[in-house]
């Protein structure tokens, strides 16, 4: 029993790994940019859900998911229009980018602070603390939402990048930017977009995350192992990122019950350099 | 009719001459104001205002002390810095703080440079007080006395035969976990594991998992309350019950915000418990903070409060004996027997420790009872 319920754990926290480090694959592929704010979209998510929650009491949560995403989308196509763009427009090296995410990740902590205080916030709702029981296994109430939103989100984005014109744009932007500014397609609009798109998907992993645990500011230091998922799975790869971020959630659950509970956290990272250095694309690279 | 006029002339040019001679006192203050620890330092800092408000309504005379509040956000490097930009640009004359041993231990070494006294309203950790630096004294128990009072009140007040460790792998939980079980041992209460997880963990479902099989009578945790609340939410999830000691975390809201229900029935030793103190000054403490904030005080409010005041009854005998220096407020601290504190009497040891009593307290219909003051 106890090995089918870290499981299950491993699989909902894999999930949340998942939908941050898919974030971090759609920047890279479209302004091939590390974005070290990803997390800290994740953590800004989590507090608008927060709020929405508080201010609109009664919404069902899975409203919550999306409106939260929709609001943060909306800054992170602030964020890439006002200053990323403008960077990447003046030749920013790589290294003043990855400074930039650093610092705009920062802010946005430091303005998580400012408007919802200090202290660590638990969503008041009863899903916080509610389990069910999925085959005689007891379940934190939230896990199907988090599976839900995961088969959603990924399905909707698989069918946004082939059957939507807008989802061939960005693809098309990502792959070559001067041929697609020829067909038509503006690769400043395509990167915002892509951005907007990656703090949403970010946000809604943020509110899924709230119940499991609390809202604060230090929320974001789990864009460190999103990233170590879209790296293992290659970073770029959206499919590579789901599955680098079940690798590191069910690694870290299960290793640490089976290895050593000590070094959960480590263990996370040892699989990350371990499969690297048998595959150094990652699982999903090619070689080339 | 010319004496009273002169008298009352007398009176009014006494009263300027002793404005004139009165001074502000700079006293920094540091603690976490923000991030996961910050409940430790933004309460300790309400409660030192508080006290403070009463402090300069005429405790010292005319004399007022001007508080330097800094926000260390549990970073040791940040406290360092922020203690030594007090002591640099705002010439404290002593500094309360800090509210993490971690952040303490790193500011002490500022403190000990400059000859500045410091007094720490929650620090525990063991260590601090080891090397017996003369400018360094706090008003916790170390965590030697807190480890070894809840070993001892497991084994005669709840017949508690074995335990299991979890400790915060820092020198806050650590110190805590080796003085736990080598009291344990002393006293034969049987150790089934221990456990030193990462600060940053919030997924403690393996280590749970591996506490449940070994089936201790208590499980015993050193660590910060959003570890703690998500501990016991966690251990619900898993249907692990087990009596749960949760240290001063029992006392804090947003402990029992992530815990959720799983918080009842947890145990937890306090800094402070307000309405455990039957003094003249616990319950004056109580009542003024009631008629203002409409609740009672928490334990690190109460523990701010009394730093303040410790500090400025050191100060006041200071003044008395000559005047108020960083040294003569030193040796006033270190010279402090049963102060009357809120908190309860408090004498500081030689070495800087303190002696004061400690509430034990059981989570029960969501409030924080009593089960044993020990001494």
């Amino acid at each position: 029993m106890n090995f089918s319920l870290q499981l299950l754990s491993g699989l909902a926290v894999g999930c949340i790994y998942s939908l941050v480090a898919v974030g971090f694959s759609m920047v890279y592929r479209a302004m091939g940019l590390v974005n070290f704010a990803q997390g800290d979209l994740m953590m800004i998510g989590a507090f608008i859900g927060y709020s929405i929650i508080v201010n609109l009491p009664g919404l069902p949560f899975w409203l919550v998911v999306p409106l939260a995403a929709a609001i943060t989308a909306c800054l992170g196509y602030a964020v890439a229009q006002s200053a990323l763009w403008p960077a990447m427009q003046r030749g920013a090296s790589q290294t003043y980018l990855v400074l930039l995410t650093l610092g705009i990740g920062i802010i946005l902590s430091n303005g998580a602070r400012l408007v919802w205080g200090a202290n660590p916030l638990v969503y008041p709702i009863p899903l916080t603390h509610e389990t069910l029981r999925i085959w005689d296994y007891p379940v934190p109430a939230v896990y199907p939402f988090i599976a839900l939103t995961m088969v959603a989100l990924i399905a909707g984005l698989n069918v946004l990048f082939t059957r939507t014109w807008i989802g061939l744009s960005l693809r098309a932007a990502a792959d070559d930017a001067q041929t697609a500014s020829v067909m038509g397609v503006n690769h400043r609009l395509a990167s915002a977009i892509s951005f907007a798109l990656a703090a949403g998907i970010g946000a809604a992993a943020g509110v899924l995350y709230a119940p499991i645990t609390f809202v604060s500011a230090d929320m974001g230091m789990i864009g460190i192992k999103a990233f170590a998922a879209a790296v293992l799975g290659s970073l770029g790869s959206i499919p590579g990122s789901v599955i680098g971020g079940f690798v590191i959630g069910i690694g870290e659950t299960l290793g640490g019950q089976l290895v050593s509970s000590e070094y959960q956290d480590s263990l996370a990272f040892l699989l990350m350099i371990g499969i690297l250095l048998i595959k150094p694309t990652g699982l999903m690279g090619r070689k080339g | 009719m010319i004496l009273t006029r002169a008298s009352l002339a007398a009176t009014v040019l006494l009263s300027f001459a002793s404005s004139a001679m009165a001074k502000d006192f700079p006293v920094g203050f540091f603690g976490p104001l923000s991030g996961p620890a910050a409940a430790y330092g933004s309460e300790s800092l309400s409660g030192a205002q508080f006290a403070l408000e009463e402090i300069n309504a005429g405790y010292l005379g005319a004399d007022k002390i001007k508080l330097i509040p800094a926000d260390d956000t549990a970073s040791p490097g940040v406290a360092a810095q922020a203690v030594q930009r007090m002591i640099d640009v705002d010439d404290v004359v002593a500094v309360v703080g800090g509210s993490t041993s971690a952040g303490t231990a790193a500011a002490i070494e500022v403190t000990k440079e400059a000859k500045v006294p410091q007094l720490s309203p929650l620090a525990v950790d063991s260590a601090l007080t080891q090397a017996r630096n003369p400018w360094f004294a706090r008003i916790a128990q170390s965590s030697t006395a807190w480890a070894e009072r809840t070993a001892e009140w497991l084994k005669n007040n709840k017949g508690a035969r074995s335990a299991y460790l979890l400790a915060r792998n820092d020198n806050f939980g650590v110190p805590l976990a080796e003085a736990f079980e080598r009291k344990a041992k002393e006293i034969g209460l049987e150790l089934k594991g221990r456990i030193a997880y990462e600060p940053s963990s919030r997924e403690f479902k393996p280590t749970l998992a591996s506490v449940a099989s070994a089936n201790p009578d208590y499980l015993v945790l050193w660590g910060y309350y959003t570890e703690a609340g998500l501990m016991a939410k966690q251990m619900a999830e898993m249907q692990i019950k087990l009596p749960f000691y949760v240290g001063s975390a029992i006392g804090i809201d947003q402990f029992r915000d992530i815990a959720g229900p799983a918080a009842e029935g947890t145990y937890g030793l306090l800094y402070y418990l307000a309405g455990s103190i039957e003094t003249d000054a616990g319950k004056h403490f109580v009542q003024k903070w009631n008629e203002r904030y409409h609740r009672a005080p928490t334990q690190y409010e109460g523990m701010g409060y009394d730093a303040m005041y410790v500090l400025a009854g050191a100060m006041k005998r200071a003044a008395a004996s000559g005047g108020v220096t960083k040294q003569k407020i030193r040796d006033e601290i270190f010279s402090t027997r049963e102060f009357q504190g809120a908190t309860g009497p408090i004498t500081i040891l030689p070495n800087g420790d303190a002696e004061r009593p400690l509430p034990m307290a059981e989570l029960v219909g969501g409030k924080v009872k009593l089960d044993t003051l020990l001494h």
